[in-house]
């Protein structure tokens, strides 16, 4: 049995600890964090995000990218899923 | 005199089978008239239960200080392990689920204590006020850390056809991989909650659950009671999908033991957070796969190792992973195949039934492979499907030793390729792809073919309980549960055309446990080929009564007697249904019945991995079409058609609703559901800020929804086929698109995109592929 890891486990390579802050932590899930305070509980609220500080980041820049695009003159529709969503949107 | 054991059918036209009939509480749900449990009035003095959780992932408990929580406002009682005076376990099977936990913690959130108060939200408040030190130990969270450290929570299973290494070896060609598959949270829009009232002889329990009689059993145990001093009725759940099957108990046991200490009703309903954090999910996996085939994509040998997280406790973790083993195949057949299931203990909340009960995993893995061959051959993954379906008569033997004799996928697959105008949108993708820089486009068709029956053979029978009162009505009961899905209105259909009267003269009842007892849960998409059937048996009892009688009085032979359009035809006259109903009466001919149902020709040998362990398979395919922005991930299903088989549909209205729903929730679980754990143990995304269901805007504008025309080989209530789970692996589809539009990228390398199909993942598998 072949065990190759060609691709990532994206569980363990999630840069959790680096996310920004959230507005609050959720008063209800304080007894998860038992006695260790409500800074820990601010602290753990910090990685409590689904996406990467590398994905928004990525994400940032082809967003640029493609609004220079724009700006050249290309449609949304050729640039942005958002824009065929609204097509479609408008059309139903 | 007429047939009328239920196992011989009798092919007539129907009356009220086979209609689209509206669900019998769509119009009070639409006008939130639907009683929920926690819409039932609350008996003055009822109290309220919170239960306190632990804050590490596997620990001793050193100490548990409770002082300041008793001291809170509002607080009644502080409920611990001591308190109970019977067994402390909520599990199904293996008996390793506290209800309580005494001395070592086994998962983050797991619950230590409850509090009992005069509101919830005093007691939700006090149960913040404890004191817990926890003396850490190590936590094994991933499958992947499971692994490494061989932590096993139960042994390795093994599925052998053939030589699958001297197919492997011999090729021609050869791939292998792994695949991650993300687990999925229920996210029923009615969480967890029971309602428990005692009362002078018994405990009365109210119990958003798809298995009242397990509830039932637990609660007795804990109690030292008998069964028969414990209720639980279940009138309908605002959904389940398996996240009610064994994890309700839990919260019914502690609401029941809170009403037995403090002799007042005592509610526990659990916030959404907690909800998430402290019950089970469905499975999550790694599938390491090796795979040889030919030239033409044609597979001759395929080992897969599926190895998943359960959890820290078994809950139906065997089953579950049983499951994935028997689906492995999907619709394909493998001549020559080692499938090694590895149920990996984790000290994570113990994951549970889900909807497909882990064979949609299985699924995943095969249509990966199936992709994967594709692409290395750069055929479309459509006719590598089509080359690898199992035959009729030959090549149809699974890795379990059971021929599949109903096949219809071939038949079924070409339909949707023509009405779905597959091979002309493939080349309008293709089109489209080349002229695009930023999105990219993908279709894929993919097959279901899914096995029905409990793989516990004991838990495939039924029960049912139906009365015909002297004014023509009926009241019938059976012991599975509603949860949205409509199995109340199916089995009032059954017995209202058994009876030939109109449906509204069918009064439906709450599941309860002391009118049918000793019911298995409602699942395994069985709820009503099982119950179905019990319900008509009991009808057909009544009415065979009814028509002695009826054949006495007149002299009429019984073959010339029917019941049809709310007159019971005697001869050549006949008479009002309600007036037979009383003249039989007042003959004093009984007019109640139970009804009992077992599926026939099951079996199983476990040691030898061999057997029958379905009655039949319900076989679907979906095409779908995503448009996927390869430089942010965002991705939009454009379309999607599906054509599934239902058999004879018993309410073509509530199983397309099943078919659809099931398809948006698959298609959730490969793309925006994504469970994320701490490496502490903590779940990260445990509330709708961090975990995404589908949306509106997420089901495809163009859905086309067709039921395949088919009859069910086998003998079911009115040749009709299960519903429940099949269509949820439509969703691959959905995942399969994805890959494909990613596909486009680097042409004949696979595609590096582990499920879910987040924004996130669908990027870093196209930076993966090149794109900048």
């Amino acid at each position: 049995m072949t065990k190759s890891n060609q691709q990532t486990d994206h569980q363990t390579k999630r840069p959790h600890a680096t996310a920004p802050v959230e507005a609050s932590a959720p008063t209800n899930l304080s007894f998860l964090y038992g006695s260790i305070g409500i800074q820990a509980v601010a602290a753990a609220a910090r990685s409590d995000q689904r996406a990467s500080a590398a994905y928004r980041g990525d994400v940032a820049q082809a967003l640029l990218r493609k609004a220079l695009v724009e700006v050249g003159g290309t449609a949304t529709p050729q640039t942005r899923v958002v824009g065929i969503r609204e097509t479609a949107d408008a059309s139903s | 005199m007429p047939v009328l054991d239920p196992l011989v059918e009798v092919e007539t036209p129907t009356r009220i089978v086979r209609v689209p009939t509206i669900h019998d509480s769509a119009a009070r749900q639409v006008s939130g008239t639907a009683v929920f449990i926690d819409d039932i009035r609350e008996p003055e003095g009822t109290l309220h239960v919170a239960p306190g959780g632990a804050a590490a992932a596997h620990g001793r408990i050193k100490r548990l200080g409770l002082d300041a929580v008793r001291a809170a406002a509002g607080v009644v009682r502080v409920i611990t392990p001591a308190d109970i005076p019977g067994k402390n376990d909520c599990s199904p099977v293996r008996g390793d689920d506290p209800i309580l936990t005494e001395s070592i913690v086994d998962f983050h959130g797991q619950v230590l204590f409850a509090v009992v108060a005069e509101t919830r939200d005093a007691a939700r408040r006090a149960a913040q006020l404890a004191e817990i030190e926890i003396e850490p130990e190590p936590a094994v969270i991933t499958v992947d850390q499971a692994l490494a450290a061989e932590h096993r929570l139960m042994p390795d299973y093994t599925f052998r056809k053939g030589d699958s290494a001297a197919a492997l070896a011999a090729g021609p060609r050869r791939l292998s991989g792994t695949m991650l598959i993300g687990g999925q949270d229920h996210f029923y829009l009615e969480g967890q909650i029971a309602f428990a009232i005692p009362r002078e002889d018994t405990m009365f329990v109210h119990s958003s659950s798809q298995h009242p009689c397990e509830v039932q059993a637990i609660i007795a145990k804990m109690l030292k009671l008998p069964q028969a001093a414990v209720i639980v009725e279940t009138r309908r759940m605002g959904g389940g999908f398996g996240g009610k099957e064994t994890q309700a108990a839990q919260w019914a046991s502690l609401a029941a033991l809170a009403a037995w200490l403090t002799r007042r009703p005592c509610k526990v309903r659990l916030d959404r957070d907690d909800d998430m954090c402290m019950t089970g999910k469905r499975h999550d996996f790694r599938a390491n796969y090796d795979v040889a085939f030919d030239d033409t994509g044609a597979i001759r040998g395929y080992e897969v190792m599926l190895a998943s997280r359960c959890g820290y406790s078994n809950d139906v973790s065997s089953a579950i992973n049983d499951r994935a083993m028997y689906h492995a195949d999907n619709a394909y057949y493998l001549p020559a195949t080692t499938i090694v299931s590895k149920r990996m203990k984790t000290h994570t909340v113990s994951n549970t039934a889900f909807r497909g009960f882990g064979g949609p995993q299985g699924m995943v893995a095969i249509e990966r492979v199936i992709d994967a061959i594709a692409w290395s051959l750069a055929l479309d993954p459509l006719d590598v499907r089509k080359r690898n379906f199992y035959g009729n008569g030959e090549r149809d033997m699974t890795p379990y030793g059971m021929r599949v004799t109903d096949n219809v996928i071939h038949e079924l697959v070409d339909t949707l390729e023509k009405t779905s105008d597959y091979r002309q949108r493939r080349a309008e993708v293709a089109a489209f792809n080349a002229d695009s820089r930023f999105l990219k486009r993908g279709l894929a068709l993919t097959p279901v073919k899914f096995g029905i029956s409990f793989t516990n053979i004991m838990l495939n029978q039924a029960g049912a309980l139906v009365h015909l009162y002297n004014d023509g009505t009926v009241h019938v009961n059976h012991g599975g549960t509603e949860m949205g899905q409509g199995l109340f209105t199916k089995v009032a259909q059954v017995v209202a055309e058994e009876f030939g009267i109109d449906l509204d003269r069918v009064q439906i009842t709450a599941t309860v446990t002391d009118k049918v007892p000793n019911a298995s849960a409602t699942a395994a998409s069985s709820g009503s080929d099982l119950n179905g059937m019990a319900a008509q048996a009991a009808a057909r009892t009544i009415k065979m009564r009814m028509i002695e009688f009826a054949a006495a009085q007149t002299g009429v032979a019984a073959d010339q007697i029917h019941f049809r359009e709310n007159q019971v035809v005697i001869g050549n006259r006949s008479i009002p249904f309600s007036e037979a109903a009383r003249r039989a009466w007042e003959g004093r001919i009984s007019l109640s019945s139970t009804g009992f149902y077992a599926t026939p020709k099951i079996h199983w040998d476990r040691d030898k991995a061999t057997g029958r362990p379905f009655y039949y398979f319900a076989y679907g395919a979906a095409c779908a079409e995503v448009l996927v922005d390869v430089t942010t991930g965002e991705m939009k299903v454009l379309r999607t058609d599906i054509l599934h088989d239902v058999g004879r549909s018993l309410n073509p209205a509530l199983d397309l609703g099943q078919i659809e729903g099931a398809f948006v929730q698959g298609m959730g679980w490969l793309t925006n559901e994504e469970l994320v754990f701490h490496e502490d143990g903590r779940l990260l995304t445990h509330a709708p800020s961090t975990y995404k269901i589908p949306c509106s805007s997420d089901v495809p504008a163009d859905l086309r929804v067709g039921l395949f025309s088919n009859t069910n080989s086998e003998n079911t209530i009115y040749r009709s086929k299960a519903v429940g789970e099949p269509p949820l692996m439509l969703g691959i589809s959905v995942f399969a698109a994805i890959a494909d539009a990613l596909h486009t990228l680097a042409p004949g390398k696979s595609v590096p995109l582990d499920a879910p199909a987040t924004a996130e993942a669908i990027r870093r598998a196209a930076k993966e592929l090149g794109t900048p």
